[in-house]
C-alpha cells in the first residue's frame, strides 16, 4: 500500500517533467526519419523502420529512464521532500522500491504507447497491423525495468545527478555490448589474451541486456517462445531485485542532511 | 511528574566534513525527557542542534551515539511512528498536488484507507483552516498556507507526539495566532508537544518546560512554573560604546570587578555592551559608577523572568564561556 502510494506519486511526478516530452518528440522524430532510410535503403521499407524504430524505442527509453531516475532521488532531497515521507511510518527500502516502480510505469507507459504508434506508423507502408511488433515492445520494457533499477542504485550510491547518469548510461552500453564482447573473446582466445578477465567481470557485473534485443527476431519473421519471455522476465526481475536491495543498502545508511 | 512519553539519553550527533576530513559534532551528549502530555520548547541560536535532534527523533537521521525512547521503549521500528507527528522547519510538498491530493498521500503513507481517510482529511482541514483551500494547487498557496498544510500533514495520524520544528516560520501575526491555538487545543486535547522556536513568547504561552542548546549541548532545561526560583529578578545595565569609548567600558568592567561586584557582561556588534547584575545594592553601585565615568548609559532597569531574558542570559554566558575556551 505504501509502495504503492510512493510509486502513484513518483509516476505523476515524473510524467510532469519535461525532458519526458523532449525525449518522446526526439522518439518520434527518429521514428519518422527510419520512413527515409527505409526508402533510401537496400531491402523492405517497413522492415527497416520496424528496425530502426524499435531501436530509437529502446535507446531513446533508456535515455528517459536515466534522465528522469537521477533526478528521482536527488529532487528528494534537494527539496526536502523527503522529510515528510520519512518521518512517516514509512522503511526507506519502501520508498527506494516506490520509486523503481513510479519510475517503471511511466517509462512503460511511454515505451507502450510509442510502440502502438510505430505498429499504426509501420501499417501505413504495410497496410496492415503488425502487432508481433509489441513483443518486441515488452522485452523493451523489461529492459527498461532493470535501467531504471540500475540508475536508482547509482543515484543512492553518488550525490550528483550527473554522475549517477554517467554510470547509469555506462552500465546501458556495457550491458548493451557485453554480449559481442564475450562473442568476441571466444572467438579470438589468442588476440583478447589481456581482455578475458576484464569481459569475465563485466559479465559478472553488468546486465547482459542482448537478453532483451530481440528486434530482429520480430522484424525479421522469427517468433519467440513463452519460455523466452519467462526467462527474460525472470532475469529482469532479478537483477532489479539485487540493484535495488543494494540501493536499499546505501539509501538506509545514507545521511539525510 | 508523568511518565515520559519521550525520553533521549546521551544523545551524539556528528556529520563528516569531507573538506576537513573529520567529524564534526552538531548534537552532543544530549539527555531530557518529555512527560506524557506536556509541551517542552526546544530553544537555541541558529546551529545550536536543535533541528537535528529533532531529525534523529524523528528517524531522517541515525545517531552516532545514545538512546531514544517513546512511551517507555527503544524508538527503533518504523511502527512507532504512526504516533508522532513531524512539521519540518521548511515543510515542502509535491507542488503539482492538490492540498486534498497530498493529504491523501500522506494519509497512505499512515495505513489510512477510504472513507476514515477522507473523513480525517476534511477534519484535519477544517482544523487548520484550510477547508476552502481543498482542491487548490500547493504551487498557488502562499508561504503561510503551506505552513498550516505542513502542521495538516503532521496531526493527520491524530499523534500522541507532535514534533514541531519552527511551526511559526513564515507567519503572519494571524496565522501565528491561529496556529499557536491549534498547538495548544492540541496539547489541552492530550498531544504531547516537542518543538523548536525562535518565537521565545509563543514559546513560553505554549510550553511548560524549556530546554536552551548550545553549541550542540542542552545546556539547561527547567519547568517554566520554576523559572523565577531559578533564574532570579536581576538588573540590566546597557552602555553604549562608541569606538572610542571601548576602553572606557573596559577600564570599568575592571572597575567593577575591583569592587568586588558580580556581574556578567555581554556586548553585541553595535558597540553596546550589557552587564547583568545580580542585586539592587550591586545595579546602583554599577550605575553610579557609569554616570561618573561619563559612559553613555541607554538602558537600566530590573528583568524578570521572562523567557526571552533567561534566553538571552543563558545564551550570553554560553557566548562567553566559549569565547573563553578559544
Amino acid at each position: 500500500m505504501k509502495v504503492f502510494a510512493i510509486a502513484i506519486n513518483t509516476y505523476r511526478e515524473a510524467v510532469r517533467n519535461r525532458i519526458l516530452y523532449a525525449v518522446v518528440a526526439f522518439a518520434i522524430v527518429l521514428v519518422l526519419l527510419s520512413a527515409f532510410f527505409g526508402a533510401v535503403s537496400i531491402g523492405n521499407q517497413a522492415d527497416v523502420i520496424k528496425d530502426l524504430g524499435l531501436f530509437s524505442l529502446s535507446f531513446c527509453g533508456a535515455v528517459l529512464t536515466i534522465l528522469s531516475g537521477v533526478h528521482l532521488l536527488y529532487n528528494e532531497l534537494a527539496h526536502k521532500t523527503i522529510y515528510n515521507i520519512l518521518s512517516k511510518p514509512v522503511h526507506r527500502w519502501q520508498f527506494v522500491l516506490g520509486k523503481q516502480l513510479g519510475l517503471a510505469l511511466m517509462v512503460g507507459v511511454m515505451v507502450a504507447a510509442m510502440g502502438l504508434g510505430l505498429v499504426f506508423f509501420v501499417a501505413l507502408f504495410e497496410g496492415s497491423l503488425d502487432f508481433r511488433l509489441l513483443q518486441s515492445v515488452v522485452f523493451i520494457v523489461l529492459e527498461m525495468f532493470v535501467i531504471s533499477a540500475v540508475t536508482i542504485f547509482f543515484s543512492s550510491l553518488v550525490v550528483t545527478t550527473s554522475l549517477s547518469g554517467v554510470f547509469a548510461f555506462g552500465t546501458y552500453l556495457g550491458g548493451r555490448s557485453i554480449a559481442y564482447l564475450r562473442g568476441y573473446v571466444a572467438q579470438n582466445p589468442e588476440e583478447a589474451e589481456g581482455l578475458q578477465g576484464l569481459v569475465a567481470l563485466f559479465d559478472a557485473v553488468l546486465p547482459d541486456l542482448s537478453v532483451f534485443n530481440v528486434h530482429d527476431y520480430i522484424v525479421y519473421g522469427g517468433s519467440l517462445s513463452w519460455a523466452y519471455l519467462g526467462s527474460a522476465l525472470l532475469y529482469a526481475l532479478t537483477y532489479s531485485a539485487v540493484a535495488l536491495l543494494l540501493a536499499s543498502l546505501i539509501f538506509a545508511h545514507r545521511e539525510l542532511q | 511528574m508523568s511518565s515520559p512519553i519521550l525520553e533521549l539519553r546521551n544523545l551524539e550527533k556528528s556529520f563528516l566534513s569531507y573538506w576537513l576530513f573529520k567529524k564534526m559534532p552538531a548534537v552532543k551528549n544530549v539527555s531530557f525527557r518529555l512527560p506524557e502530555g506536556a509541551a517542552y520548547g526546544f530553544l537555541g541560536h541558529n546551529g545550536a542542534g536543535k533541528t537535528t535532534t529533532l531529525k534523529c527523533i524523528t528517524g531522517i537521521l541515525k545517531p552516532n551515539a545514545g538512546d531514544i525512547f517513546f512511551e517507555g521503549v527503544p524508538l527503533s521500528s518504523v511502527q512507532q511512528r504512526e504516533k508522532i507527528g513531524f512539521l519540518p522547519e521548511y515543510p515542502y510538498f509535491y507542488d503539482h498536488l492538490s492540498v486534498r491530493e497530498s493529504l491523501s498521500f500522506f494519509s497512505k503513507l499512515y495505513g489510512m484507507r477510504g472513507r476514515d481517510a477522507k473523513n480525517r482529511i476534511t477534519d484535519v482541514l477544517e482544523q487548520v483552516g484550510l477547508a476552502h483551500k481543498t482542491d487548490a494547487k500547493i504551487r498557488t498557496l502562499s508561504k503561510g498556507l503551506q505552513q498550516r498544510l505542513g502542521l495538516a500533514q503532521a496531526i493527520l495520524n491524530d499523534p500522541r507526539l507532535l514534533i514541531l520544528d519552527e511551526p511559526f516560520s513564515g507567519l503572519d501575526p494571524n496565522g501565528r495566532a491561529d496556529v499557536r491555538g491549534l498547538i495548544i487545543a492540541l496539547q489541552n486535547k492530550g498531544t504531547s508537544i516537542l518543538m523548536s522556536s525562535h518565537i521565545l513568547s509563543d514559546v513560553e504561552e505554549i510550553c511548560s518546560m524549556v530546554g536552551i542548546m548550545s553549541q550542540g549541548t542542552l545546556v539547561t532545561e527547567f519547568s517554566l512554573a520554576d523559572a523565577e526560583d531559578l533564574f532570579p529578578k536581576r538588573y540590566c545595565l546597557s552602555i553604549g560604546a562608541p569606538r572610542e569609548e571601548v576602553l572606557s567600558v573596559s577600564t570599568f568592567a575592571e572597575l567593577l570587578s575591583s569592587e568586588q561586584i558580580e556581574f556578567e557582561e555581554n556586548s553585541n556588534r553595535l558597540g553596546l555592551t550589557t552587564m547583568y547584575l545580580p542585586d539592587t545594592a550591586a545595579a546602583e553601585t554599577a550605575l553610579r559608577a557609569a554616570l561618573a565615568a561619563d559612559l553613555s548609559v541607554q538602558r537600566f532597569d530590573s528583568i524578570g523572568q521572562k523567557l526571552e531574558e533567561i534566553y538571552l542570559s543563558v545564551t550570553s554566558r554560553e557566548s562567553s564561556a566559549e569565547a573563553e575556551t578559544l
